[in-house]
């Protein structure tokens, strides 16, 4: 075997491991993003990974003023004009796959990856 | 030497025109607000132009159940709104697709499921909304309108019997068996290969994941919102519902008062805080896990034990928790 047969041999597993690495980079990220709907629109889509202070958010709905708030690791409602507030109850979100909702006033949280490979398919409680 | 380097060559091209070339799967996701809960529908399919029907059928065949399942407003004629109405006042013939849940539930034997609470339900609702505990007596009162055999069911004329006062309620099963349909629709349309039902914890999968991965379901903790007791690793076909009293409650000097109502005290029971139950119906996972939270802790386990095809996680108020013998190699909890 020829010196240029290696240099050939390592070039083409260069490329080969540069082609697997870019279409599985995709697949795999793990950012987290908020995403944030009333009314079954989309009204805000946040980047977790660069949110770099506690931040607070209000929505107008219906009876008022939702409040939600949100850092780096997830999101809550802090106040809401709901009657039964158990959006507050669901407490704060962290993970892919979890969500809070405000049925009355039609607020949905959701944290989820925008690459496909979400840490879970669902989470119930 | 030649003969190596043109295989290498071979092989790399044929991995990274795979990367290029290699069918993809599309998948839409719809949410929708029915039956009080947030309902998810996400498909996955070869053809991105169907899937967005597909995941209309299924939220079609949700909402049949949900407009004949509402016993606070009317949505159709014979629905169950109109069916309280009527109580007491003899037969009434109700829309088919009740009158098939009603049969199905009806033929399942634990009294501690009791779709006839609706008049404790009611009680307890309205003092949630003055933040208020009813009076024993008022519960009592409402309690003996109750009974888990009160109500009839007539086959060949599709109609239900009230007694006077009674109400049904059937948030212990109606959303499980909503979920059950949409899955029969999705399952009937050619474009869908896999898909993910979600109504609000009450979830159903079909087919099998994209990437060959099992479908992964995170518990979360009860009383600790952004932790997680751990995942279930689901098979396709398989249902899981949640039951629990850290969502819809409200407290009274300290103390929690949530929604699952123990038919024999007319007050929220208190021998669990989680209840998890797996099995291949969604209408009989909603069943179960609704059951196995009212029940005392060894009756729950050993209702899982003798019931075929039913699996459970149960958290008791002391944060113990039972992870029923079939579950074990798919629950991996967090560490």
């Amino acid at each position: 075997m020829r010196k240029t047969d290696y240099l050939l041999l390592a070039v083409i597993c260069l490329v080969a491991l540069a082609g697997y690495l870019f279409f599985h980079s995709a697949d795999t990220r793990t950012a987290k993003l908020l995403i944030i709907q009333h009314d079954n629109k989309v009204i805000e889509r946040i980047d977790l990974g660069k949110v770099t202070a506690e931040t607070r958010m209000e929505v107008p709905v219906q009876d008022g003023t939702l409040t939600l708030m949100y850092d780096k690791k997830g999101a809550w409602v802090e106040s809401s004009p709901c009657p039964e507030k158990l959006c507050i109850h669901q407490g704060k979100i962290t993970r892919t796959g979890q969500t809070i909702a405000c049925l009355p006033e039609k607020v949905l949280l959701t944290i989820t990856t925008p690459g496909k490979e979400a840490e879970f398919d669902a989470v119930i409680r | 030497m030649k003969k190596l380097v043109l295989l290498v060559i071979t092989i790399s091209s044929l991995l990274i025109t795979g990367c290029f070339f290699q069918q993809k799967t599309y998948s839409y996701k719809d949410t929708r607000f029915l039956m009080d809960t947030i309902v998810e529908i996400t498909v996955y399919g070869d053809d991105e132009a169907k899937l967005s029907g597909a995941s209309d059928s299924g939220f079609t065949a949700f909402k049949g159940i949900a407009d004949v399942t509402d016993n606070y407003e009317s949505r159709q004629e014979k629905d169950l709104f109109a069916l309280n109405l009527q109580a007491g006042k003899g037969p009434f013939v109700v829309d088919k697709k009740l009158f098939t849940l009603l049969s199905a539930t009806k033929k399942l034997p634990y009294e501690k499921i009791d779709l006839t609470l609706g008049p404790v339900i009611s009680l307890w609702h309205e003092h949630s909304k003055n933040t208020t505990v009813p009076t024993k007596a008022e519960v009592a009162a409402a309690l003996v309108k109750c009974g888990h055999n009160s109500y009839t069911l007539d086959k060949s004329t599709g109609s239900v019997t009230l007694p006077a006062g009674t109400a049904m309620d059937l948030g212990a099963v109606a959303k499980g068996y909503a979920v059950d349909r949409a899955y029969d629709a999705l399952k009937k349309d050619p474009a869908v290969k896999s898909a993910l039902i979600n109504a609000g914890g009450n979830i159903k999968i079909l087919g099998k994941k994209q990437d060959g991965k099992p479908w992964r379901i995170g518990i979360q903790d009860p009383r600790h919102t952004d932790k997680m007791i751990g995942t279930l690793e689901i098979a396709p076909g398989m249902s899981l519902a949640t039951s629990g009293d850290y969502q819809r409650f409200y407290e009274v000097d300290g103390v929690r008062y949530h929604h699952i109502i123990d038919p024999d005290t007319g007050y929220p029971a208190r021998n669990a805080i989680s209840t998890t139950a797996v099995h291949a119906s969604a209408f009989l996972a909603d069943y179960y896990s609704t059951l196995l939270f009212i029940l005392p802790t060894k009756e729950a386990e050993a209702v899982v034990e003798k019931t075929e095809g039913l699996e459970a996680i149960i958290i008791n108020p002391h944060g113990k928790i039972y992870v029923s013998p079939g579950l074990k190699n798919i629950f991996k909890a967090e560490q």
